[in-house]
């Protein structure tokens, strides 16, 4: 572990300590306590690229990570929660991860304003717990590209029963300011007017199922892009400087089902993502999953698959005419290529074993095809050395409490 | 005398096997009991997962639960929820974590489950079918043919 993470902790541990002991004073009523945490380690067999920040030497820094969560309930339908983190992986932000209110006006109908996980997918909103998915790392083809996992708003859930089935509609609106990440880098991204709405349910106890749709408008600071665009629309190419900026609107579509069983489970999952930047690639993506239970061990098999629409660069910038213009053409034709994202491919199998109420113990390979870009692999040196196949291994452990 | 004896055990050693079987049946059985004003209300095996796993439901109550690794809570996972322990507790924590619901309380035995739910009004908890609750309580769901 390193010292950052060690820094973490020892606020995390601090900050335990705190609320432990203010749960002495308060009744035991009021306050709860929980959290979850993961062990991952993982290595590629491909010393040509990184993915997710794994590369072919072990490491337990990616993913591994220890979070709190506190509610306190000030009255019997009003209670604050919290949720605080604190990840092994300096490309991730340690603290405060939620911290909302949340109100019941009526059994069936919740309102929340605060911090709160954005509830892009099935499971986007507990990427951090391990524990409540079969996988170590989600099909990566649906959960990192593309997004960020937080924003400042207000949340409108309202459950209904209708015969045999069970569900609710949850209405969102709130904004995001602050980085996301695509592999190793952080890029200063502010979202506003962020507005969805997700229906979810359950039919006849056991089919489970999803839909959901997001729109926002987005602007992301990629630094020397930006900086190469600026250059550009200084010497008049504004098509080309126009197509390295990262703004715009997107919209995201998503539907899902899961069947679950004693002894099986089936799941599977589409998304699409839209958009009218040249930048940001529009995406469809999709995953099925099966599982077998051997209680306690569960071995599953995912396909994922994720298909990215190119997008045309800018012609504005003439070739053959001068020394000085075919260097701008081509340097821009090479920002332009490397901001493009990869179609990626993937089949995950994997066994969670169940060890404890409470801990369970993963391993998986995930056999990746795919080629460099800017939601799949970079490049660690040559770029033309990558064969694009990689397998990624991982072992973890997952525990609530 | 001697037949009459042999005879005697027999029949005892049947009999005690019938109690046996019995027993066993009963022990894997369970029922779902209620704190109810209304005694005639009978639910089916979707509402009352429904109210364990903090789905919506047309009737609100508060559910009581044992705790993982009682022999009743596995009959009641395995016959009603339809899932095993480590799925039900993966479920609950992606509820909690997403802010979304919160498992049902846990009480650790059947006693105190029982005495429990006779002192709140609109509770409903799953017991052994062999356990014996006071009159006050309807049992709205049972495993055991009734």
């Amino acid at each position: 572990m390193n010292a950052n993470f060690n820094h973490k902790l020892t606020a995390a541990v601090f900050c335990s300590c705190l609320l432990v002991s203010s749960a002495a004073l308060a009744s035991s009523e009021k306050l709860e306590i929980s959290g979850f945490g993961r062990v991952v380690a993982g290595f590629t067999d491909d010393p040509d690229v990184s993915f997710e920040g794994y590369e072919n030497e072990l490491s337990l820094k990616e993913q591994t990570l220890l979070a709190l969560q506190v509610d306190y309930h000030l009255l019997e339908n009003v209670s604050i929660t919290s949720q605080l983190l604190a990840h092994t992986n300096s490309e991730r932000d340690s603290g405060v991860e939620w911290l909302y209110v949340s109100y019941i006006p009526h059994n069936n109908w919740l309102v929340k304003g605060g911090r709160m996980r954005t509830p892009f997918y099935h499971y986007s909103d507990v990427i951090d717990v391990g524990f409540a998915y079969p996988w170590i790392s989600p099909p990566q083809q649906r959960y990192s590209a593309f997004l960020f996992n937080q924003y400042e708003g207000a949340s409108v859930i309202h459950n209904f029963a209708l015969e045999n089935l069970s569900g609710s509609v949850e209405g969102y609106y709130g904004s995001f300011n602050g980085d996301t990440q695509f592999q190793d880098r952080r890029d200063a991204t502010d979202i506003d007017g962020l507005s969805g709405f997700v229906f979810s349910g359950v039919y006849n106890a056991n089919l489970r199922f999803r839909a959901s749709y997001t729109t926002a408008d987005f602007s992301v600071n990629l630094a020397e892009i930006s900086a190469f665009a600026d250059q550009l629309r200084s010497v008049g190419f504004v098509a080309s400087a126009d197509s390295l900026a990262m703004e715009g609107e997107f919209d995201i579509y998503q539907v899902g089902l899961a069947l679950d069983e004693l002894d099986y489970n089936l799941a599977w999952e589409w998304m699409k993502i839209e958009s009218d930047t040249v930048l940001a690639p529009n995406i469809e993506s999709y995953y099925v999953q099966g599982g077998l239970v051997f209680q306690p061990f569960t071995v599953h098999l995912t396909y994922a698959d994720m298909a990215t629409n190119p997008q045309s660069a800018a012609t504005d910038i003439p070739l053959g005419l001068t020394a000085d213009l075919d260097q701008l053409f081509y340097a821009y034709q090479t920002v332009f290529a490397r901001t493009q994202a990869a179609d990626l491919e993937s089949v995950t199998l994997g066994v969670r074993w169940d060890a404890g109420v409470r801990v369970a113990f993963k391993a998986e390979v995930t056999h990746y095809r795919g080629a460099l870009g800017i939601s799949t692999f970079e490049a660690l040196g040559d770029r033309d050395a990558f064969d694009e196949r990689v397998n990624l291994y991982q072992l973890g452990m997952e525990f609530v409490f | 005398m001697h037949i009459t004896h042999s005879l005697r055990q027999m029949l005892m050693a049947l009999l005690f096997g019938i109690y046996a079987i019995n027993a066993t049946a009963q022990e894997h059985d369970i029922m779902v009991v209620a704190n109810l004003d209304n005694h005639t209300v009978k639910l089916d095996k979707i509402d009352i997962r429904n109210l364990f796993m903090g789905n919506a439901s047309d009737v609100v109550l508060e559910p009581v639960s044992l705790p993982p690794q009682t022999l009743a809570r596995a009959v009641f996972n395995t016959k009603i929820i339809g899932l095993t322990e480590s799925r039900i507790q993966s479920y609950w924590s992606q509820m909690r974590f997403s802010g979304r619901s919160r498992p049902p309380r846990e009480i650790s035995t059947v006693d105190e489950l029982i005495s429990y739910v006779s002192s709140h009004k609109d509770t409903v908890a799953f017991v052994p079918a062999s356990a014996r609750i006071p009159a006050h309580l309807t049992v709205i769901y049972s495993t055991a043919k009734m």
